[in-house]
């Protein structure tokens, strides 16, 4: 019994033995099977460097390589098929394995012997199983406690607000955050130093997002991160992964001017999904503070972001598919549009600028060009494109007549050359013949012709082929217009009623009027006025009236003599400027010159020849207080222009690369009762007297008299002011009586004394930003004229009745967006003030707190002197470090002690 | 507010009441034991310290510690756009530092069981009149208080990394809450003395009386000191937001006598000094079962080593946690660089991380005396 039961175990044990080895085998064959399977298979495409999409991708490939060996249909190379078979042979073997091991395990515990194991088995199975769901309840449902200190809003650092946690909450929907970093060029002559910092400061902001995103993805949908490096070796590549089917992002990220993050979804079911793409520049989300970094830390420098706030890039996410305003140009010519191709006259930057930041823009022509004299239209670009295409068409077709008939004549005359008789040569070319002092037709002479006319003709022929090329070509440019469209808009006649209705889809209005270009050269004022007379200015009154905000860029009207022209001279008021004066904005009479501008019109009085680069002038300022300076005894207005404290700080934080400058600009005054008290200008002048930097100027007595203002606004309207360091003049020209225009002080019996237009030193202001109250009238006549037209609801008209105030901004330049691109001054102004108009005071810059690296002083604190707290803080750091050194050897010191004393008997 | 919660809230609030109950009633149970089998722990503990291997320990892991306190203090320093937002992140986000780290546990642990199995001696260990798992309790506080002690030089680079300033109020020498500390400290002193010789247990019940009455006062008498100082500061602040004129006296008089403040956020230490005793609890544990498991050190330290790298290499693949999803989230779970990185080191307190440093070391506690225990049936 007992021989045959060793027997017995033997036997068992040898096949365990067995089985044990076939398992390990089989577990060997697999591992080297699926190695050998990889080598057939193409890297995979995994849309970046991550390791658990490749892993994914990968084990994809070999899933599909196994099944297409094991239906004996995979072609590849043999090595696939070695592997796939070691590792689908491997596998049944794998499995018996186990199941014989389970068996075994089976047979064990239900042993008598064996019954304690089999007990603490189940214990350690019950163990494994409350770790794992306890783990897995914890992963589910965790607590992330911010101990981090408390910011200004009263929370930690990784702490979101309740209410972005309550925003996020509603989101549905996965969107991807794309961060594109692209060190902007640099700028000849940068300091290296200041490149260091832009760089740094990309950095952080990538890191920032990074953390923001993460604490976004506790409470909104899924947002994934992707990280762009335009200076990365494998940006193509990643770029290409990126925005695969996703041709929006890449126009996006193609058209970003600088570092972005995009925030990019697509939104509606699976039949009409709509992409959505917003672009946030870094600068929007934590701008670098140039001046304040070079200066941080006694001179020693630090990196100093402005936190411009979570809440925008939080904003960005939650209304990624934001209706885009529309901001509508009203100009005179097509030349002038956004769209136009001459450099010196386009708003092409403009445009360019605001459909990058979701903005939609149209043109608005308000005089057609074609004929003899500008007639007053109201076209929209496509039409004014339509209108010219046409008439070069109807030009290009009659100049190929002439020359098709000119071509047709010199065959007919090399015909006649060739093959007609010399008397009739002579008879019919004598006049020819004689000029070119012939009298007879000798062979010679034929052939002399024949090669003259062919040589004419092949030249007229290739001018026709061009010709004919050209006309293709505006034909084709011609038939892609919405032709039924534009025609169908060409129909009405009724002006007003056109720029109501192109209007109406407007968000904004923009009304530029170039004037004075930055060379001198000059574009009469009131062709501006042609096509906005009384009628259309009424349109505009309506569009305000609706709580539609209107930004006027006007020129200076001053202008060198010339003869009157009766079609753009026409008598009466500038409707446009009539409309804002209402609210109260009033465009000065001159223009304001700069001292450094004497040597430009110094050089051009010495002759035909001039430098062609105008002088450098004084930026725009930013850091006086306009409200001191135009009102210096009136209640000081309770907080500053929102538009201006945002150009402020950027210009804080861009140092000299802000250097808005404005050549040639005109003054632009603001008063709340809409100019019904004249007397408050005085004041405002009077002030400035007082405060005029460039020495102590007499102020008549009758200058000080002290408005008492209707009540005290709420801010100060001006919010761009000229540097001190000028005058306004009313004659900005070189003339015969004054070659070289200067400043002069004006004689006590000047006519302009006491007035705004009194000539004085600046600063002045050159722009206003007011929320001005909408008259009643306006209203009125809004509602009237709305329900005769029946085109808006009674809940409409009663929402523009309850309406009180309406933004508007005026800019004492027309050029001042005019460029094929923006340079980042002119950007920021444009953009801040379209948003500023709109209502979207979130977009602006605010006073922020600032995010620097940490400090140590390690006990330098209390030393007074630069220097010597550098010198201090070098000397103390190296203390430490040695201290801290020598602490390791201090243990080893002990160990050898220890081993010494174990060493005593 | 009970009566306004519904039935999950009711379940969540009465399973971490159960949860705390059980844990407190297991650490006293632990207590128990250890005080049960204190021989048992000194001898553990003095094993340790009479290892020349426990300095060499100290001297590799104060030396890649300084030379991170050495990279730390310069970027603390810095000039110009250079710097370090978060110390403790810098700290712990190093490579150098995860690769000692992951080293030190399986030192610390290989021979707690391996070497009582080589050398015999575990048999007789077992004949000692005490429980399995107060043994591997003893074992694994002996180890923990090892390693506790491993970090505790590195306080001395708190003063720099948190340029901690200080102010000494003389006139308050005198004042309750000094007095308090002084006292505290001196009977702490004397508790502690007093524990050291072998003496009757009487008298060593009155020794760990004095103790802890003396760590009591001290802790009362730091609390009322540093309330002081705090009612001090809210009352500066108030005035500072008020806009009150500079140099006006707020009307809450100073009364405290140590002034200590942190420049920089204190919140990422403390939470880094958590994470890393919390790591270290667990790695020990996992260290303390592998050696229960082998005869050989060697193969304890190999086994101990490559059972904690998952845990720690996650950390540095070339994976894109920001991408989010679920594979990701697991990653970002298992993965313990990235805890200090992203949480402790920045001042964050995950409670995943938490969770799972603590269940794994008490699971692997009790695999280490259910194998103890398997000797006696095998």
């Amino acid at each position: 019994m007992a021989l045959k039961s060793k027997r017995q175990g033997v036997w068992l044990s040898r096949l365990h033995y067995a089985s044990r080895f076939l398992g390990l085998t089989a577990l060997m064959a697999a591992v080297v099977g699926l190695v050998l399977v990889q080598y057939p298979l193409d890297p995979p495409d995994t849309g970046g460097d991550d390791l658990v999409g490749w892993l994914q991708k990968q084990s994809e490939a070999t899933g599909q390589l196994l099944r297409q060996v094991g239906e004996q249909q995979y072609q590849g190379p043999l090595i696939g098929t070695i592997g796939g078979w070691l590792v689908l042979g491997a596998l049944p073997v794998l499995a018996l394995a186990l199941l014989i091991e389970l068996i075994a395990l089976l047979a064990m515990t239900a042993g008598r012997r064996s019954l304690a194991g089999s007990i603490i088995g189940v214990q350690v199975v019950l163990g494994m199983v409350v770790l794992v769901g306890i783990n897995l309840y914890s992963f589910q449902h965790y607590e992330r406690v911010d101990l981090t200190r408390p910011g200004p809003e009263g929370v930690g650092k990784f702490t979101l607000s309740p209410e972005v946690q309550g925003q996020l909450r509603q989101l549905r929907g996965e969107t991807s955050i794309v961060v594109l970093q692209q060190r902007r060029q640099a700028r000849p002559g940068e300091d290296k130093r200041e490149a260091a910092y832009v760089t740094a400061s990309e950095e952080v902001v990538v890191q920032k997002v990074r953390d923001l995103v993460e604490l976004m993805r506790e409470f909104g949908p899924q947002f994934r991160v992707q990280v762009l490096d335009a200076n990365a070796e494998d940006y193509d590549d990643r770029l290409v992964q990126v925005t695969k089917e996703r041709p929006q992002l890449a126009q996006a990220i193609k058209d970003a001017p600088d570092s972005s993050i995009f925030f990019y979804t697509e939104l509606g079911d699976k039949e009409r999904k709509k992409a959505h793409v917003r672009r946030l520049s870094f600068d929007e989300f934590y701008q670098l503070d140039k001046t304040r970094s070079l200066g941080a830390d006694g001179g020693k420098g630090n990196l100093v972001l402005q936190e411009k706030g979570v809440q925008r890039f939080i904003n960005c996410a939650l209304n990624i598919d934001e209706k885009r305003p529309r901001v509508g140009i009203l100009v005179v010519h097509e030349l002038l549009t956004s769209q136009g191709n001459e450099d010196v006259f386009t708003l092409q930057g403009m445009r360019e600028s605001l459909s990058r930041e979701g903005f939609d823009v149209v043109d608005v022509v308000t005089a057609r060009w074609g004929g003899q004299q500008p007639q007053p239209a109201v076209d929209t670009f496509q039409e004014t494109k339509y209108e010219r295409l046409t008439d070069e068409i109807e030009e290009l077709k009659a100049e190929r007549a002439t020359w098709q008939t000119s071509v047709k004549g010199l065959k007919e005359a090399v015909t006649e050359w060739r093959e007609q008789k010399p008397d009739y040569l002579e008879r019919e070319y004598a006049r020819l013949l004689r000029v070119n002092d012939f009298t007879r037709v000798t062979p010679e002479v034929r052939r002399t012709f024949v090669e003259l006319f062919e040589r004419e003709l092949e030249g007229q022929e290739q001018l026709l082929d061009r010709l004919t090329k050209t006309l293709e070509d505006t034909e084709k440019e011609r038939s892609a217009l919405n032709v039924d469209e534009a025609q169908m808009q060409r129909r009405m006649t009724d002006l007003q009623a056109k720029l109501r209705q192109v209007l109406d889809g407007c968000d904004l209005l923009f009304i530029p009027r170039l004037t004075i270009r930055p060379t001198g050269q000059t574009i009469t004022y009131n062709i501006h006025r042609l096509g906005l007379d009384a009628p259309q200015a009424a349109v505009i009154r309506g569009f305000l009236a609706e709580g539609k905000p209107v930004l006027a860029a006007f020129g200076p009207s001053n202008e060198q003599p010339r003869r009157p022209d009766p079609v753009i001279d026409r008598p009466g008021e500038d409707e446009i400027e009539q409309v804002l004066a209402e609210l109260g904005i009033r465009f000065g009479k001159q223009t304001v010159l700069y001292t450094e501008q004497t040597r430009d019109f110094a050089s051009r009085s010495g002759g035909l020849f001039q430098s062609a680069r105008p002088s450098d002038i004084p930026p725009l300022d930013f850091e006086r207080s306009p409200a001191e300076l135009l009102r210096p005894q009136a209640p000081a207005p309770t907080r500053p222009n929102a538009l201006r404290e945002s150009l402020r700080l950027t210009s804080q934080a861009l140092g000299e690369q802000m250097g808005l400058e404005l050549r040639y600009p005109r003054p632009v005054y603001f008063d709340a009762e809409g100019g019904k008290r004249a007397l408050r200008y005085t004041g405002a002048i009077g002030g400035v007297l007082a405060l005029a930097p460039t020495g102590p100027l007499s102020v008549p007595p009758g200058l000080l008299v002290e408005p008492q203002p209707a009540k005290t606004p709420k801010e100060t309207g001006v919010f761009l002011l000229t540097a001190a360091d000028s005058w306004n003049d009313p004659e900005p020209f070189p003339t015969q009586d004054r070659r070289v225009p200067r400043y002069q002080r004006p004689k006590d019996d000047d006519p302009t004394r006491g007035t705004p237009d009194e000539m004085r030193r600046g600063p002045f202001p050159v722009g206003v930003a007011v929320e001005a109250e909408i008259p009643e009238h306006w209203k009125e006549s809004f509602v009237v004229g709305a329900a005769a037209g029946a085109k808006v609801s009674a809940d409409y008209t009663g929402r523009v009745r309850e309406r009180r105030t309406v933004r508007v901004a005026a800019i004492g330049h027309g050029g001042v967006f005019v460029d094929p691109t923006l340079n980042p001054a002119r950007e920021e102004l444009l953009l801040d003030t379209c948003n500023w108009l709109l209502g979207r005071d979130e977009q602006l810059n605010r006073p922020t707190p600032t995010w620097s690296y940490p400090r140590v002083q390690l006990g330098t604190e209390g030393v007074a002197d630069a220097k010597a707290q550098a010198k201090r803080l070098e000397k103390n750091r190296d203390t430490w470090k040695l201290g801290v050194v020598l602490m390791p050897f201090f243990f080893l010191f002990l160990g050898c002690v220890v081993l010494l004393a174990r060493g005593v008997r | 507010m009970l009566a306004a919660m519904n039935l999950p809230e009711w379940l969540t609030v009465g399973g971490l009441a159960a949860a705390a109950l059980i844990a407190v009633v297991g650490l006293g149970v632990a207590a128990w034991g250890l005080f049960d089998a204190r021989s048992l722990l000194r001898r553990e503990l003095s094993a340790y310290f009479l290892s020349p291997v426990a300095y060499v320990v100290f001297f590799v892991f104060l030396a890649v510690t300084a030379f991170l306190f050495y990279l730390t203090i310069d970027e603390l320093t810095a000039t110009g756009p250079r710097g370090v937002e978060y110390p403790m992140q810098y700290f712990f986000g190093n490579r150098i530092f995860w690769l000692v780290f992951v080293f030190i546990p399986p030192v610390l642990t290989m021979r707690l069981f391996a070497e009582e199995r080589s050398s015999g001696t575990l048999e007789m260990l077992m004949t000692a009149p005490v429980r399995d798992w107060q043994v591997v309790l003893c074992k694994y506080t002996a180890a923990l208080i090892f390693y506790t002690l491993l970090w505790l030089p590195t306080l001395l680079y708190l003063p720099a990394l948190l340029d901690l300033r200080w102010a000494v109020r003389e006139s308050e020498l005198t004042s309750v809450p000094v007095v308090l500390i002084m006292v505290g400290l001196g009977l702490t002193l004397l508790g502690l003395v007093l524990l050291i010789p072998r003496v009757g247990t009487g008298l060593r019940v009155v020794s760990l009386l004095v103790l802890v009455l003396g760590v009591a006062g001290t802790a009362t008498g730091l609390g009322m000191d540093v309330k002081n100082y705090h009612d001090w500061r809210q009352a500066q602040d108030r005035q500072a937001s008020a806009n009150a004129p500079a140099g006006e006296k707020s009307d809450v008089p100073e009364k405290h006598f140590l002034a200590l403040t942190s420049q920089l956020d204190p919140a990422p230490v403390l939470t880094s000094y958590l994470g890393v005793f919390l790591a270290g609890a667990m790695f020990l544990s996992l260290g303390l079962f592998v050696s229960s498991l082998v005869r050989n050190q060697l193969v304890a330290f190999m086994l101990s080593i490559a059972a904690s790298i998952p845990l720690v290499v996650a950390g540095f693949l070339p994976i894109n946690l920001d991408r989010g999803g679920l594979l990701h989230e697991l990653i970002y779970f298992l993965s313990i660089p990235l805890h200090f990185t992203r949480s402790f080191g920045r001042g964050l307190i995950d409670t995943r991380h938490l969770v799972l440093y603590a269940s794994v070391a008490v699971f692997c506690l009790f695999l280490t005396v259910r194998n103890l225990e398997s000797r006696r049936w095998r």
